[in-house]
């Protein structure tokens, strides 16, 4: 769905953020972004809706190279929600945002359903009246993944979707990554949080100096002995069992429990 | 020092103390009792919205004297009352950091030195103290080394330190911290963390607000969490995070704390005490295996 051949993106300030990237994004894949600031990982989000053109090399989005196409066409290819919710809530109520998403999107269903199960999927009933900016920063960055998410474009794009997230409202954005992938719609995600990844990923990139750095499943890449040079540390699975020196990774509290039964038992 | 040995006086007194701001209906805090102590790590963490940036504030003078808000209750900070004084009395002793560095910085200024020095020129200092107290306070933070750096240049952590060394120049004998590290990625936040365990290291008193506890458990004395305004709960985080199904819902659990205390569940032998980072929960999967063996 979305395709980078050979891209490179270097600022007007001359900063060189993104080096010679290939990369295939498909419709249904939940695929995870990591890197330190300053790896990359903004300027590639903004290269594929259009945001940004690559300086050489060429990005194309559903078939369709982005030079020649206005982002807000694109965005109903690939939703994309800033980390910074407030550069795009402009609407008086919640339900407002959220309508207007739908109204101004594509789908199979009706902008009445995906305005419904937009609102449901990020837990807005309740605050569906209120104005946004009564809102906490965390609440406005639900608001704001509402509105994109009822657009219904076939890839939805998150940056730091849980960073300053309460335990509902991790759990809630957790929720609607794992509905995306079940449903096979899935997403892109950037991210500093590792265990999430490790939970909710099928493929992760790891982005560092602007190239792709580590690529693979969760299991692989999250506990390469390479991560840390890129700023990244293991996931919590990944360090227990290092830290244990097992002979394998364990992914689960019952793949855990089984190693340490073993031990005991030699 | 959570109870029964506790060497000070309380720096900070809530008493069925409410605070309603001025554009809100509800309050936000909500009749809280709670003595706060010198010396010690307090962790305050609570959903959005519970009123933990709130106390933040009023332990830090900025409420209700600065941002305004009627109160209930009473709140003495320092021996001040926080309603009835002006605010500097709490605010030249109380610093306060807040997640965002590059909004507390000055922007007026050309070098890390410089910035750091910005309020003790204006509190007319004599020079060679404000070369003494800023040195020193970049030498805590780590900053020390580049002193002549401009500070538009510095990285998100290095960012932070400096918000942290400004406070610290101006000798404040108490930190607030209000998420200081939300905005940082794992290496910045990795630098304010140890930077927070050398402060603590010289007995600093922190009072830090955070919504990820993961970490910060390890150099954390006290954990507080408020709900609604309220008290939910208070207590040393390894006894208060043994058993954390309660507090699920309000707090977000660290990973190393859900692993232990599933495997406790199915009644490995792991103690009373949650560990409070990663390694101290492969020590404790270590020591388990060590004692099913013999």
């Amino acid at each position: 769905m979305i395709h980078l051949r050979d891209v490179s993106y270097t600022y007007p300030t001359g900063v060189e953020a993104i080096r010679r990237l290939d990369l295939d994004v498909s419709v249904g894949e939940a695929l995870f972004v990591l890197g330190h600031n300053g790896a990359g990982k903004s300027t590639m989000l903004r290269l594929f809706n259009g945001l940004l053109k690559p300086t050489t090399g060429a990005v194309t989005v559903g078939g369709a190279n982005t030079a020649g196409v206005r982002p807000a066409q694109l965005s109903k290819t690939v939703g994309l929600v800033f980390q910074n919710p407030d550069a795009q809530l402009f609407r008086e109520r919640v339900s407002e945002e959220v309508s207007f998403g739908a109204e101004h999107g594509a789908g199979s269903d009706g902008a009445p359903e995906r305005f419904e199960r937009a609102m449901a999927l990020l837990g807005l009933e309740r605050v569906a009246d209120r104005n946004p900016y009564d809102l906490s920063l965390s609440w406005r960055k639900r608001v704001a993944i509402a509105s994109i998410v009822a657009m219904g474009s076939p890839i939805l794009v998150l940056d730091e979707p849980t960073g300053g997230q309460d335990a509902e409202g991790t759990r809630v954005l957790t929720d609607l990554i794992m509905d995306r992938r079940n449903q096979g719609h899935g997403c892109v995600v950037v991210t500093h949080d590792v265990d999430l990844a490790f939970d909710c990923a099928d493929r992760v990139i790891v982005l560092r100096e602007g190239e792709i750095y580590l690529e693979g499943d969760p299991m692989s890449v999250l506990g390469d002995p390479l991560l840390p040079e890129a700023g990244v540390e293991p996931s919590t699975m990944h360090r227990v069992s290092q830290g244990l020196q097992l002979d394998s990774s364990v992914r689960t509290v019952d793949e855990l429990e089984e190693h340490l039964m073993r031990t005991e038992e030699v | 020092m959570v109870s029964g040995d506790r060497p000070t006086e309380p720096f900070a007194r809530f008493e069925q103390f409410s605070i309603t701001y001025d554009t809100a209906s509800t309050p936000s805090l909500a009749g809280l009792t709670l003595d706060l102590y010198g010396d010690q790590l307090t962790l305050v963490t609570g959903p959005s919205g519970s009123g933990k940036s709130t106390l933040g504030r009023v332990v830090a003078g900025f409420v209700p004297r600065l941002l305004g808000g009627k109160v209930g209750g009473s709140a003495r900070i320092l021996d001040h009352d926080v309603d009835a004084e002006s605010a500097h009395e709490i605010t030249e002793s109380i610093g306060m950091v807040f997640d965002n560095p590059f909004d507390q910085l000055t922007a007026a200024t050309r070098t890390v030195f410089d910035e750091a020095a910005y309020a003790l020129e204006n509190e007319g200092l004599p020079p060679a103290e404000i070369i003494a107290r800023v040195l020193s306070a970049l030498e805590s933070v780590g900053l020390a080394g580049i002193a002549g750096q401009h500070p538009r240049r510095l990285s998100g952590g290095q960012s932070q330190r400096l918000a942290i060394a400004c406070a610290l120049a101006q000798q404040k004998p108490i930190l607030v911290l209000d998420d200081p590290t939300s905005q940082l990625d794992p290496t910045g936040t990795a630098e304010v963390v140890s930077m927070v365990r050398k402060l603590r290291r010289d007995h600093a008193t922190v009072v830090l607000i955070a919504q990820d506890l993961s970490r910060w458990l390890e150099i954390t004395d006290r954990l507080v969490v408020l709900d609604e305004g309220r008290l939910a709960a208070d207590g040393r985080p390894a006894s208060l995070l043994a058993d954390p199904g309660p507090l699920a819902g309000k707090i977000l659990i660290p990973r190393y704390i859900a692993i232990w205390a599933e495997l406790r569940s199915r009644g490995m032998g792991l103690g009373d005490h949650a560990p409070r980072g990663t390694d101290q929960l492969i020590s404790s999967l270590q020591a388990a295996v060590r004692v099913g063996r013999s």
